[in-house]
């Protein structure tokens, strides 16, 4: 994982550590997070899970998540390759229709020309690409005054 | 028609600002090419087999003269004299330098034009009925909807990337002109107890699995129209197939999970949604638009070009093919015909371009409309104005009588220009129009679609030709495989329908022949005034396929 991150429109040193798999000698830890299923199984099991948040991906069904999101500090959505679209949605519906209010961190093949549409979607934190330049990055977020549709 | 507001003539002037940043990137090799086509795509450009095409967006086909001119210009400066109308009422330029495309982009922000979504996995123009607003069927003029949505769809951060391209149509008319069937989202007024709603349909397209949409709303209230989108994207978003782009459009996801299922799914969507309907004021506000032409009721006692239509066996012609009803007694719609003998279908020449505003600022207050049928029409022409309209156009050779007849047909670029071609579409529509060039001929034919594909991609709607045409590549040879029995619009008479292929593919030289066949067994068969399709509907395909292969 890189070093830094966009959070909340500036750069910052990375905070999250993001698990793909739970390690055999894992132990809840505040700003991680793991697969949705684990954390899931792992809730199920009484499992302290405080700062724990959950990994989805494009084909998760994240409704199993909705009566928990108040424990969830973040959820973490990957891009796979930017051009899958799927997480933008999960974003919408969390944050909007379900009224999210932790953290939606965007990683994987997160790119400078996406970041507009994921923030609009309601993602605040970013682990970019490699060899992103994240400062650059910043810019795409003041590229436009006003827009047609979420400006809820 | 609709003007920019600051919100929006600010909104295209930063999105040409963004996209001259990535085209600087590009050029900088700080984007790879990978990361850079979905970028450019979205915003209408491809990569052509000799230069760059840009495709520009031209909202439900309606046009100022200003625009035209604007194009008459970016071909003359940027192109080889050429712009290109398409099938879903776009224009084309095929001969762009990359460099230059910031450019031309901040010349057409000006007249308020943009390429966003042209292409790409994205929501594409919207696209409307031609006779949008002044036809005499008409229920609901549906351009104040195609602009609310327009709008709504123009860089949605939740839908730029999608499993593959999303088109939406929407017709107000009994009469579907614009061809709702074959859409993503087809969208047309209906009349229930006295109340006009849309019936939405969905999953309808052409491309190598063709198919006719399915209703999944019989009955959608005015106000809910961008809601129910809304919805509909979202469902296909998250379960359109990604692994497969030949799978990927929404038709697929539609015959995959039933129209049933579909439809609860979009439900449980729209749940959470619906309470954010247009809002009236907006909608009023932008109906405004749309409702300045005043018409005049002296117009319908002008009989001067009824006299000329007597003396002038052309005029005559011309009158009978290219000039179309309207709603307000002594007013018409005029097509100019972009298909003259011998050139591409759709393409336009400068001077063309540069003629055809100026002709928009005489006759027509300051408008026009590209159309399905790659021409372009006029839609408010006073019956004083016909004949002055009609020595203008024929000055500018577009007043060719040939609306709705064979040699009207409709075409891709090919494999003259398109890098996805198989074979070359513009040299076999000039040999058909040349074998039909006896007008009386051509007349007697009556009105026949003909669409030709340059491949199996199908941007020449040849599923929905009376008669297809589609080019193949068999061991390095160009084929071409015909079909009969397409219609594109469904209205009182006739349904939505995909061509029947008729046997195999046969050697350009072939298609004129069997063509000829074809008309020979239309005019052994029909009876009374039954057009081709008509009589194909009548008697089925069988007749047809067997006169064709002899």
């Amino acid at each position: 994982m890189s070093e830094h991150m966009i959070l909340d429109r500036e750069v910052v040193d990375a905070r999250w550590c993001l698990y793909a798999g739970l390690p055999s000698d894992w132990v809840a830890a505040p700003d991680t997070a793991i697969p949705i299923e684990d954390w899931l199984r792992l809730h199920e099991a009484g499992e302290p899970l405080k700062g724990v948040g959950a990994i989805i991906e494009g084909d998760t069904d994240i409704e199993p998540l909705r009566p928990h999101l108040a424990n969830l500090p973040v959820i973490a959505l990957h891009f796979p390759k930017f051009a899958d679209g799927r997480c933008y949605s999960h974003a919408r519906r969390l944050r909007k229709h379900w009224g999210y209010t932790g953290r939606l961190l965007a990683f994987g093949d997160v790119l400078r020309d996406q970041l507009l549409h994921m923030s609009r979607c309601g993602m605040d934190a970013f682990y970019m690409a490699p060899g992103s330049d994240l400062r650059a990055s910043l810019r795409a977020f003041s590229l436009y005054t006003e827009q047609y549709q979420y400006n809820d | 028609m609709y003007r920019y507001n600051t919100m929006d003539a600010r909104f295209v002037r930063e999105r040409v600002a963004e996209f001259r940043n990535q085209v600087q990137r590009r050029l900088a090799g700080e984007l790879s090419e990978d990361q850079f086509r979905p970028l450019r795509l979205m915003n209408g450009l491809y990569l052509q087999r000799h230069a760059y095409m840009l495709r520009i967006s031209v909202p439900y086909g309606l046009l100022s003269s200003a625009q035209m001119r604007t194009f008459g210009y970016i071909a003359e400066r940027y192109d080889r004299g050429f712009g290109h109308f398409t099938t879903r009422q776009n224009l084309q330029f095929n001969w762009l330098r990359l460099e230059d495309v910031p450019d031309i982009l901040a010349h057409l922000a000006e007249v308020e034009m943009h390429a966003i979504q042209t292409s790409g996995n994205c929501v594409r123009n919207i696209s409307s009925d031609p006779y949008a607003g002044v036809a005499p069927d008409e229920l609901i003029d549906p351009r104040p909807f195609a602009e609310i949505v327009r709008q709504y769809k123009e860089l949605h951060p939740e839908f730029m990337y999608l499993p593959r391209k999303f088109k939406i149509a929407i017709s107000g008319a009994r009469d579907d002109r614009a061809a709702t069937a074959f859409h993503d989202i087809g969208v047309q007024a209906v009349e229930q107890n006295g109340e006009i709603g849309w019936r939405i349909l969905v999953g309808g397209g052409m491309g190598r699995t063709p198919r006719i949409a399915m209703v999944v709303h019989e009955f959608l209230p005015l106000m809910d129209l961008v809601s129910y989108i809304e919805a509909i994207l979202r469902v296909y978003n998250l379960h359109g197939r990604r692994d497969n782009k030949f799978k990927a459009r929404i038709k697929i996801l539609v015959g995959d999970m039933g129209v049933e299922a579909f439809r609860e799914a979009v439900d449980a969507e729209w749940e959470a949604i619906r309470d954010q309907r247009i809002d009236p004021a907006r909608l009023a506000e932008v109906r405004a638009y749309f409702e300045q032409v005043q018409y005049d009721a002296a117009e319908a006692q002008v009989t001067a070009h009824q006299r000329r239509r007597a003396n002038d066996p052309a005029f005559d012609r011309w009158m009978q093919w290219n000039v179309k009803p309207h709603k307000a007694a002594g007013y018409n719609v005029v097509y100019a015909s972009l298909k003259y003998p011998g050139r591409p279908p759709g393409d336009a020449a400068t001077a063309q371009l540069y003629g055809m505003a100026d002709i928009m600022d005489r006759f027509n207050h300051g408008q026009a409309v590209a159309t399905y049928n790659q021409n372009v029409c006029f839609q408010d022409v006073a019956n004083s104005s016909l004949e002055a309209l009609y020595d203008a156009l024929q000055a500018l050779d577009l007043a060719e009588p040939n609306i709705d007849t064979v040699a009207d047909l409709i075409c891709c670029p090919g494999l003259d220009y398109c890098s996805l071609a198989n074979a070359s579409s513009i040299p076999i529509a000039k040999l058909v129009t040349e074998r039909f060039a006896d007008l009386d001929e051509l007349y007697d034919l009556g009105k026949v679609h003909i669409n030709m594909s340059g491949c199996i991609n199908a941007c020449g709607h040849h599923h929905t030709g009376h008669i297809g045409i589609l080019g193949i590549n068999k061991r390095g040879e160009e084929f071409y495989q015909i079909s009969v029995g397409g219609h594109a619009g469904t209205n009182e008479r006739l349904p939505a329908r995909i061509a029947d292929i008729l046997g195999p593919a046969v050697p350009g030289d072939d298609v004129v022949d069997i063509m000829e066949r074809l008309f020979e067994t239309y005019a052994a068969t029909r009876t009374g005034t039954e057009s081709f399709i008509e009589t194909v509907m009548r008697t089925g395909v069988e007749p047809f396929r067997e006169a064709a292969y002899v």
